[in-house]
Parts: structure tokens; C-alpha cells; sequence
């Protein structure tokens, strides 16, 4: 295997591991579209991660504390056990103080991050504050020799709870009653404001006298706290988290509260009442973790333990399944009120739990589907009759309403932030600083809205076109932007999350697609090539199968177009021409189809003349000069059409400006010189009234530098060296600057190489031979440093090999 | 010697490789002389772990007012090339002392903890990390600051000057290539 090849293996490879285990097959075919080695080759990576299991995970030289280790005032006895997060030891105080034994626990090499250690020391001192008889209590803390942080705790004498069920033979009211006691113990703790996040039997520890004893409360938070952006992959990688009781909030890596403590009780209690796991797990990688728990409704208890069915069968099947809850609001309020249900159906009383009513199931039903509503309207008033529909309706608007009153205030303060603030803000010189804090408020209202969205499909919908909007405005790819590239990229991953909890509809599928197109630019433009093939492809996919179902649909026809074409584009910066080539032809059949069937719109006109653009460019790349011309031809002829009829459509002048830079690189190739520097004038032209019409838009920008950069190239050739030591030197300070704004812009960066390069010829014709030097060598260093991290395209790499010619020629 | 030493480290972390040529083998001494007092049990009941065994060593070579955390970033990278280097060529001439007597795995002392990686065949595990090197430099050097050097993903991240993020995908897809290329040998316990 070669280097290159082993870059797109292991992108394929890293780009399928971030993916549910679900979706690998659909992308594996879509990623090695027609490759077969490179699919095998990742097939099998695939299983050797899947069987790797803890290979490697633990550092060589590792090894665990021995007996007779002094940590403090303590010695070590025996380990106890040992877990993801580190080892448990016995300990007897050394001092001779007094004799107490107690458990030390050992934080895992790797944990001892300063992160980990700070929160340690703040942590600790809560912890110490817990005093309940039914918890653990930390006794002391502080840091091994090196540097590892080590926990003094009581140590407890016990078995897990459901051992301790089972070897004793409990009755189930017995079971209710011990596992109350551990419930009042919980209650202690979150009254204190203390989560525990990791109750499993093997934290809840029952001694000899029966009383039980909660251990690790909290312990988890100072491991694994909830850090913004952390998936929840990683958290449970890093801290093997036990499966079974985690909660989905906790699986999904968002934050915890005392309502996933109630979950995992229920899931504690299912198993004592059942000698079942509520869940199944087919293995151990995230994807299906996720899929388990956040997905696959837990059979009822009655279900699965046919020994307690007809105790279990009615309300103790409600509460259990009350605590579990996959919608934190819809379980137990407190710890307190889910003992309390165990109680009342011990006393013989009615439970507060009541089984998912009609109208949360109908509620559900108006949130999954929003354009069925009426439909089921209609319905209830035919099956039920008119009064009962109406309670109905009435019931599901003042939950709706409720909620849209929240939801308006949120809105309105955004919407002020944007209107007002943004219109003082476009008359005032260099507001682009308070521009930016005005985006980071209203980013942190998208945010905070979000948080609450996640029953609301249309407020769903709303959110995700705001954030949307927002990665428009800081780098569309394909539209005017600030050139934020790293601010577009998390606002359209934000969005498509989004649009993908949504219901399918046509309508929801269509922004999906639109959606996955938007962060495929914004990923081709940060220098993610295959991350951006993936999502075009995903988006194509959608259109397609829309376009498949509704064929006389125009709009749709033009989507199709316009991701074949862009599909072109991101496999021609991966050098994968076979692709570029079926991409490119199909997007220009389609668009002919667009042109010839109906009445074109403006938007139609501009996907024509890109498609056909873009076939130019393949076509001269294969040498056909002809035929490329032709097409260059048709989208001119094209574009004069599209502005007779729409003379404000200022995306069809970008485009015939496009076009025009396309064709001045075959006559710079014909040597005819003076025609190519006519098509770049009139480029230029175009360009810069775009740019002075709107110049903070950093596209029409990089569009401008690059008519610029060609200009001096051709320049160069046609023997007009000092003007193109002029034109390079326009292109190149617009790229410096444009780069310099957008770190993040990898494209940005391999242009400004690319001008470098560029330079160097002109100045080589002049006969400066240092300048060219110095050029050279900063264009290589640029472009290498791209390299290094996987960032340089197509073009980049061969103006790389291009310089490295001349310099070596040059005898350097 | 503790200032020449922390002058290399500083010159090293600021591009300077020949830098790294002078500080290589002070490093190395130290650290293979430190081994060798853990290996042989020398300082029984303390612990034997890569980052014990980095830090002695850092506090002996390095004057400790003049380094940012930074510079122990770096420390902590050369001391992990160190590491492979001592435990490989430990590996291998326990593997040349048996051969005969089938494959012969890392076992530097038979006190190791059993869950440590000691079913291991580091001496094929070097192998494959050199192969690995040809690919993909920064993948191969992943897997040595983390496996060998002990550092963790943050840590691995600042020495190699990437993002935290950068370091799991490339572990994730480094160990998987790894563990294929072991299991294709001979399998990995």
C-alpha cells in the first residue's frame, strides 16, 4: 500500500468508525463507490476494530500499585477490584493512630488529566459533605507519587443488591422494601444537589446486616463531567460506562440530572424484580449502545419474568416503566415520588403512574407528523364525535401553546438581536468585530432553544433553518459569506442534526438533502475532501429518491443537477476523474433536460450554466477543445438568455463571469493570449462590481483574486511579465487577506501557495532569480504544511510538483 | 547538565532538530538506567509505569523553574520513543535467549500485572509500527506517545501539536490497522 492509498483507507476507515454501525453498509457503498479493493481493505479494518477489545488500550510499561505502597497516612493492602477508571485497594491506616481499614480507589493513568485533577481537588471537598448512614462516606483524598489522584473511602463489606436478592431467596415485596431504602439514600444525595450518574448493583452493596450501602456517589461527575461537544461515543469509550443503567441522555453525552438517577433505579429495580437486564445488546460499540438504549422500547416485566407475571402485570409494569422512561420529563419528578408509587402499590393504593395515555400518544402522533394531524382530526371526529375531538384538539393546542409563548419570547429576543443590532451595525466602518459578538448572542439563543426543541417537530424545523441561515452567512460555499468557515461548519452540523431528528416528509427530506449539500461545500472548503463526498452524496441520495418518486417535479430536477454537479466538484479535488467525468456528464444531460423542458427560471438558468461549465472543463481537461469550447458557448448564450429575462439575478452574472475565466485557460493553452486576457477583463469586470456591491462577501472575493491570479498567468506566458508581476501581486494580497480571516479555509491557504507559485514564474522571466527563489520556497512550505495535514487538493499537490521541478532546475 | 539538557528541550520544542540529536541520548541513559533499577526490582512495592519512570527522569535532567508545560509536553515525547526503544530491544533479546522455545512474548519480569499487555509481541508490534511509520508518520507516532510514552489524548495531542479530536480518529484508525496486521502473524492474545 502506498501512502495515498493508505490516506483514503484510513479517511473512509475514521469517516465510517464516527458513523452508527447501522448506516456503515449504505456508506461503505457510497464511499468505495465501485472500488472493490478499497472496500475490502476498510471491510476488514472494520472487523479488526470491532475485535480489538482493549488492544493497546493500556500503556506498556503500566502496571498496577503493589501491597505495602504508602499513599499518605495509608498502606495498601490487597486490590479490590478494578474498573474503567482504575483500581480499588484495601488499606489500613499506617500511623498507628488508629487501627482503621478503609477502601482507596486509584484513578487510572490517563484520567489524570489537569482537568480531572482540578475538578478532583473541588469535588472531593463536597463529596465529604455527603453523611448519610446508607452511603459511603470519603474519608480523605490526595495524590499518589505520580501524580495519579487516589480517593479514601469507608470501605464496605457487602454484595451487590441483586445477589443479595437472589442468594437470600426475597420475596418481591421484600426486594421493594430494601431497594426503597437505597431510593431514601438517593433522595439524601440529590436533596445535597449531588447526582450520582452510575448506580448499578455494583454500587449499591447490601452487608451482613442487610442495610444497604451506596458507593462512588458523584465519583462519576469528577471522571467524566459534561463537557460541551463530547460526544457521547467518547464518554462511553473512555469511561466504559456500564450499558445497562445508563440513561439515554447519558449514552447521547448530554447532560445529567436527577431524572437519569431515577432511570437508572429503574433499571436496578427491573432487574430485582425480573432476574432480567432491561436491555439487550447485540455488542459493545457505541453505535448499537445508542441504538439499544435511546431506541428499542424495554418489554414490559410481566413480559419476561413469567415466575412474577400476575404480581408484576398492571401497575408494577406501569411504574418500572415510568422510571425508564426514555423521555427524562416523562419520568418520576423525583426519586422520592417513584419510592413513594412502590409504596402505595404495596399499601394497595392507586399509583400516580399511569401507562402513556391517549393523548401523549396522540400528542406524540402530532409531533411525529405534523401534515397527518388533520387527517386524524378528521377521523376522531368521525369515530368519537365532535365534542371528544374538540377536548382533544383543545388539549394538544395548549400544549402547543404553552410552549410557543416560550418559544416567541426566545424568538423575539433573537429576532431583535439581529434586526436592530445587524442594521446599526451595516452603517457603522468596521463593525465586523461587534458583528461577530451579535452572531455569538444569537448563536447562544439557537443554542438555548435547542435544548428545549426536542418535542416540537416545527419549532425543530424553525431552528434548524436559523442555524442554517447562520452557516449561510458565514461560509456558503456556493452563496455570498463572511468567509467563517469554522463557524459554518458547526452551524450546519448543528442544523443537519436537527433536520434529521425531523419526520420524513418530502418537504423535510428535500432540506435534509439541501442541508447535507451546504456542509458538503463548507467541508471541501476546510479541506475535508472525502467528509465533503460523503455528504453530497448522502444529499444526492435524498434527491434522487424524491426526484424518482415525483419526475415531472422541475424544482426537484434542478436539485439533482445541481448535486451531480457539485459531486463533480468534490471528487475532482480528490483526483478521482472517473468520477468527476460520470458526475459532470450526468449534471449536464439533466440540466438540458431543464433547459429544453418547460419554462426556465432564474435559478434554473445559473445550474445550466454551471453544468455546462463544469463539462467544459472536463472535456478540455481530456483534451477535447472543441467540444469544451462549445459548452462554454451554450452557457454564455445561456446566461445572455437567463439575463434578459431576469436582469436582477446577479448569480447568472457570477456565472458568465465563471465561465469566462473557464474559457480563458483553453486559449491560454491555444496561445491565443490576447483573447484570454479579453475573457479575463470582462471577468474582472463582473467581479468587482459584485465585490463593490457587497464586499464583505468573501466568495465574490476569492472569485475576484482568482480572475486576478489567471490574468497574471496568462500574462506570464504572452511574455508580459511586469504586468503579471502586478496582477499576482493584486491576487496575492487578496488571498493572504482572505486567508488570514479564515484559518479554518484550507482551500484559502493552498491559493495563496498556488500564487506563490505563480509569482515565482513572472519573476524568473524577469530574470529575478532571488525573488523567484523566495517564492518558490514559500509556495512548497505552504503546500507542504497543507499536506502534512491532509488538507491539500488536487491542484495544490501538482503546483507542488510543478515548484519542486523549477527549483531543482533552477539548481536549488 | 540539568540547564544543557533544558536548553535542548526548549530549542527542540521550537523546531530546532538538532536539538533533539544532543538531547536523545542524555534522555535515553537516564531513562534506561531508571528502567533498569524498576526492572529489577530494585525498588520493590513502587510503582512501574512509563510515566513514573518519565518523571524521575525529567525531575533529574530538567531545571524545573525554566520549563512551561509545554516543554514537558516535549519531554514527554522523547521519553516515549525512548520507552519503545528499551522495551523492544528488552523483548528481543529475551526472544533471541528462547528461540526455540515457541514466541516469545513481553515478559520483563514475571511480577507484572497479568492484565498488562504482556501476552504482547512487542518486538512485532515495533515491526508493524515501523510499517506503519512508512504510511502514516503522525499515525505511528500516536500510537508510541500513548502505548509506549503513557501520555494521554490531551497529552499526545500538545506534543504533536494537533487537536485532541485529531488524536482519537487517528488512534482509532491506527489501532485497527495495527491489530490486523498483528492478527495476520500470529494472533494477538
Amino acid at each position: 500500500m502506498t501512502p495515498e492509498r493508505w490516506r483514503q483507507v484510513k479517511s473512509t476507515l475514521q469517516q465510517l468508525l464516527d458513523q452508527p454501525r447501522a448506516a456503515r453498509p449504505f456508506l461503505l457503498d457510497s464511499l468505495c463507490a465501485g472500488d472493490r479493493q478499497l472496500r475490502a481493505e476498510v471491510e476488514s479494518l472494520l472487523a479488526a476494530d470491532d475485535e480489538a477489545g482493549a488492544f493497546l488500550e493500556q500503556p506498556a510499561l503500566e502496571q498496577d500499585l503493589t501491597p505495602g505502597t504508602r499513599l499518605g497516612p495509608w498502606r495498601l493492602a490487597e486490590q479490590l477490584g478494578r474498573g474503567g477508571m482504575g483500581a480499588v485497594y484495601r488499606a489500613v491506616r499506617d500511623d498507628d493512630q488508629f487501627q482503621q481499614e478503609v477502601a482507596i480507589k486509584v484513578v487510572k493513568r490517563g484520567m489524570d488529566t489537569v482537568e480531572v485533577l482540578e475538578r478532583f481537588r473541588y469535588e472531593r471537598q463536597i463529596l465529604a459533605f455527603l453523611n448519610h448512614p446508607n452511603i459511603g462516606r470519603i474519608l480523605d483524598g490526595g495524590a499518589a507519587p505520580d501524580g495519579r489522584p487516589y480517593l479514601v473511602m469507608e470501605l464496605v463489606e457487602g454484595i451487590p443488591i441483586n445477589d443479595y436478592c437472589s442468594i437470600h431467596g426475597l420475596s418481591i415485596p421484600a426486594r421493594l422494601d430494601l431497594f426503597r431504602r437505597v431510593c431514601e439514600a438517593v433522595q439524601y444525595a440529590h436533596r445535597n444537589l449531588i447526582v450520582h450518574r452510575d448506580l448499578k448493583p455494583g454500587n449499591i452493596l447490601i452487608n451482613t446486616q442487610g442495610e444497604p450501602k451506596l458507593l462512588d456517589f458523584g465519583i462519576a461527575k469528577i471522571l467524566v463531567p459534561n463537557l460541551p461537544g463530547q460526544s457521547a461515543t467518547l464518554t462511553l469509550n473512555e469511561r466504559r460506562l456500564t450499558p445497562d443503567y445508563a440513561s439515554p441522555e447519558q449514552v447521547r453525552g448530554e447532560p445529567v440530572n436527577t431524572a437519569s438517577d431515577v432511570y437508572s433505579l429503574g433499571a436496578v429495580l427491573y432487574e430485582l424484580l425480573t432476574g432480567k437486564r432491561a436491555h439487550r445488546f447485540e455488542n459493545l460499540s457505541a453505535a448499537e449502545l445508542e441504538r439499544v438504549v435511546c431506541e428499542t422500547e424495554v418489554a414490559r416485566p410481566s413480559e419476561v419474568c413469567a415466575e412474577h407475571a400476575p404480581i408484576l402485570r398492571g401497575d408494577l409494569d406501569t411504574i418500572i416503566l415510568k422510571a425508564l422512561h426514555k423521555d427524562s420529563s416523562r419520568r418520576y419528578l423525583s426519586v422520592e415520588q417513584f419510592s413513594e408509587d412502590l409504596r402505595r402499590w404495596e399499601a394497595g393504593l392507586p399509583v400516580l403512574a399511569r401507562p402513556d395515555t391517549l393523548t401523549y400518544r396522540a400528542r406524540k402522533f402530532v409531533a411525529r407528523n405534523r401534515a397527518g394531524v388533520a387527517f386524524a382530526a378528521l377521523l376522531a371526529i368521525a369515530l368519537v364525535g365532535g365534542a371528544v375531538a374538540t377536548a382533544w384538539q383543545a388539549r394538544v393546542a395548549r400544549w402547543e401553546r404553552d410552549r410557543a409563548t416560550r418559544w416567541f419570547e426566545d424568538g423575539r429576543r433573537l429576532a431583535n438581536a439581529f434586526l436592530i443590532e445587524h442594521d446599526a451595525l451595516a452603517s457603522i466602518p468596521g463593525g465586523t468585530g461587534l458583528r461577530e459578538k451579535l452572531m455569538t448572542d444569537a448563536l447562544r439563543y439557537l443554542d438555548a432553544m435547542a435544548a428545549e426543541a426536542r418535542e416540537a417537530p416545527g419549532l425543530i424545523e424553525e431552528l434548524a433553518l436559523a442555524y442554517e441561515k447562520m452557516g449561510d452567512v458565514q461560509g456558503r460555499a456556493d452563496g455570498p459569506h463572511l468567509g467563517d468557515t469554522a463557524g459554518s461548519l458547526e452551524s450546519y452540523r448543528k442544523a443537519l442534526a436537527l433536520r434529521e431528528q425531523l419526520p420524513r416528509s418530502p418537504r423535510t427530506r428535500k432540506d435534509l438533502a439541501q442541508t447535507h449539500l451546504r456542509l458538503a461545500g463548507a467541508l471541501r472548503i476546510a479541506g475535508d475532501f472525502h467528509g465533503g463526498i460523503l455528504h453530497d452524496l448522502k444529499g444526492l441520495s435524498i434527491r434522487e429518491e424524491l426526484f424518482a418518486a415525483d419526475p415531472d417535479n422541475r424544482e426537484l430536477l434542478r436539485l439533482v443537477t445541481a448535486s451531480h454537479t457539485s459531486l463533480g466538484g468534490s471528487f475532482y479535488h480528490v483526483a478521482d476523474h472517473e468520477n468527476v467525468l460520470k458526475h459532470r456528464t450526468k449534471a449536464y444531460e439533466l440540466a438540458q433536460r431543464l433547459m429544453t423542458t418547460g419554462q426556465p427560471t432564474g435559478p434554473d438558468y445559473r445550474v445550466f450554466m454551471l453544468a455546462a461549465v463544469r463539462m467544459g472543463s472536463v472535456l478540455a481537461r481530456n483534451g477535447k477543445t472543441a467540444e469544451a469550447l462549445k459548452c462554454y458557448e451554450e452557457a454564455l448564450t445561456a446566461g445572455e438568455e437567463g439575463l434578459r429575462r431576469f436582469p436582477g439575478h446577479s448569480p447568472i452574472r457570477l456565472t458568465r463571469a465563471t465561465t469566462l475565466g473557464a474559457r480563458s485557460t483553453i486559449r491560454l493553452e491555444q496561445g491565443r493570449f490576447t483573447e484570454a486576457l479579453d475573457d479575463l477583463r470582462a471577468a474582472i469586470e463582473i467581479y468587482q462590481r459584485l465585490h463593490n456591491a457587497d464586499p464583505k462577501d468573501a466568495r465574490t472575493a476569492f472569485m475576484l483574486a482568482n480572475a486576478h491570479h489567471r490574468m497574471g498567468v496568462v500574462e506570464t506566458a504572452a511574455g508580459q511579465a511586469r504586468s503579471a508581476l502586478k496582477s499576482l501581486g493584486i491576487a496575492l494580497a487578496m488571498r493572504e487577506n482572505l486567508s488570514g480571516h479564515d484559518p479554518a479555509n484550507a482551500g484559502a491557504r493552498a491559493e495563496v501557495a498556488v500564487s506563490l507559485g505563480a509569482l515565482g514564474d513572472a519573476q524568473l522571466a524577469l530574470g529575478q532569480r532571488d525573488g523567484a527563489t523566495q517564492s518558490y520556497r514559500r509556495a512548497v512550505a505552504l503546500i507542504e504544511e497543507l499536506e502534512l495535514r491532509k488538507q491539500a487538493n488536487t491542484e495544490s499537490l501538482g503546483e507542488l510538483k510543478r515548484v519542486r521541478q523549477r527549483l531543482a532546475a533552477l539548481g536549488l | 547538565m540539568g540547564a544543557d539538557v533544558t536548553r535542548l528541550l526548549a530549542d527542540w520544542s521550537q523546531g530546532n532538530q538538532g536539538a533533539f540529536e544532543q538531547l536523545a541520548p542524555a534522555v535515553y541513559d537516564e531513562l534506561r538506567r531508571l528502567a533498569a533499577r524498576y526492572l529489577s526490582r530494585e525498588r520493590a512495592g513502587h510503582t512501574l509505569q512509563p510515566t513514573a519512570l518519565v518523571h524521575e527522569a525529567f525531575l533529574r535532567l530538567i531545571d524545573q523553574s525554566r520549563v512551561e508545560w509545554q516543554g514537558r509536553a516535549h519531554f514527554f515525547g522523547v521519553a516515549a520513543q525512548m520507552i519503545r526503544r528499551i522495551l523492544v530491544d528488552h523483548a528481543r533479546a529475551h526472544q533471541a535467549a528462547k528461540r526455540g522455545a515457541g514466541a516469545a512474548h513481553f515478559a520483563i519480569d514475571d511480577n507484572f500485572d497479568a492484565a498488562a499487555p504482556r501476552d504482547l509481541d512487542l518486538v512485532a508490534l515495533d515491526d508493524a509500527l515501523g510499517a506503519l511509520a512508512e504510511l502514516d508518520p503522525q499515525q505511528s507516532r500516536v500510537i508510541e506517545l500513548r502505548f509506549f510514552g503513557g501520555l494521554s489524548i490531551e497529552e499526545t495531542a500538545a506534543v504533536l501539536n494537533v487537536s485532541p479530536a485529531t488524536v482519537k480518529r487517528e488512534w482509532a484508525a491506527a489501532r485497527a490497522w495495527l491489530y490486523r496486521e498483528l492478527s495476520r502473524g500470529a494472533p494477538p492474545a
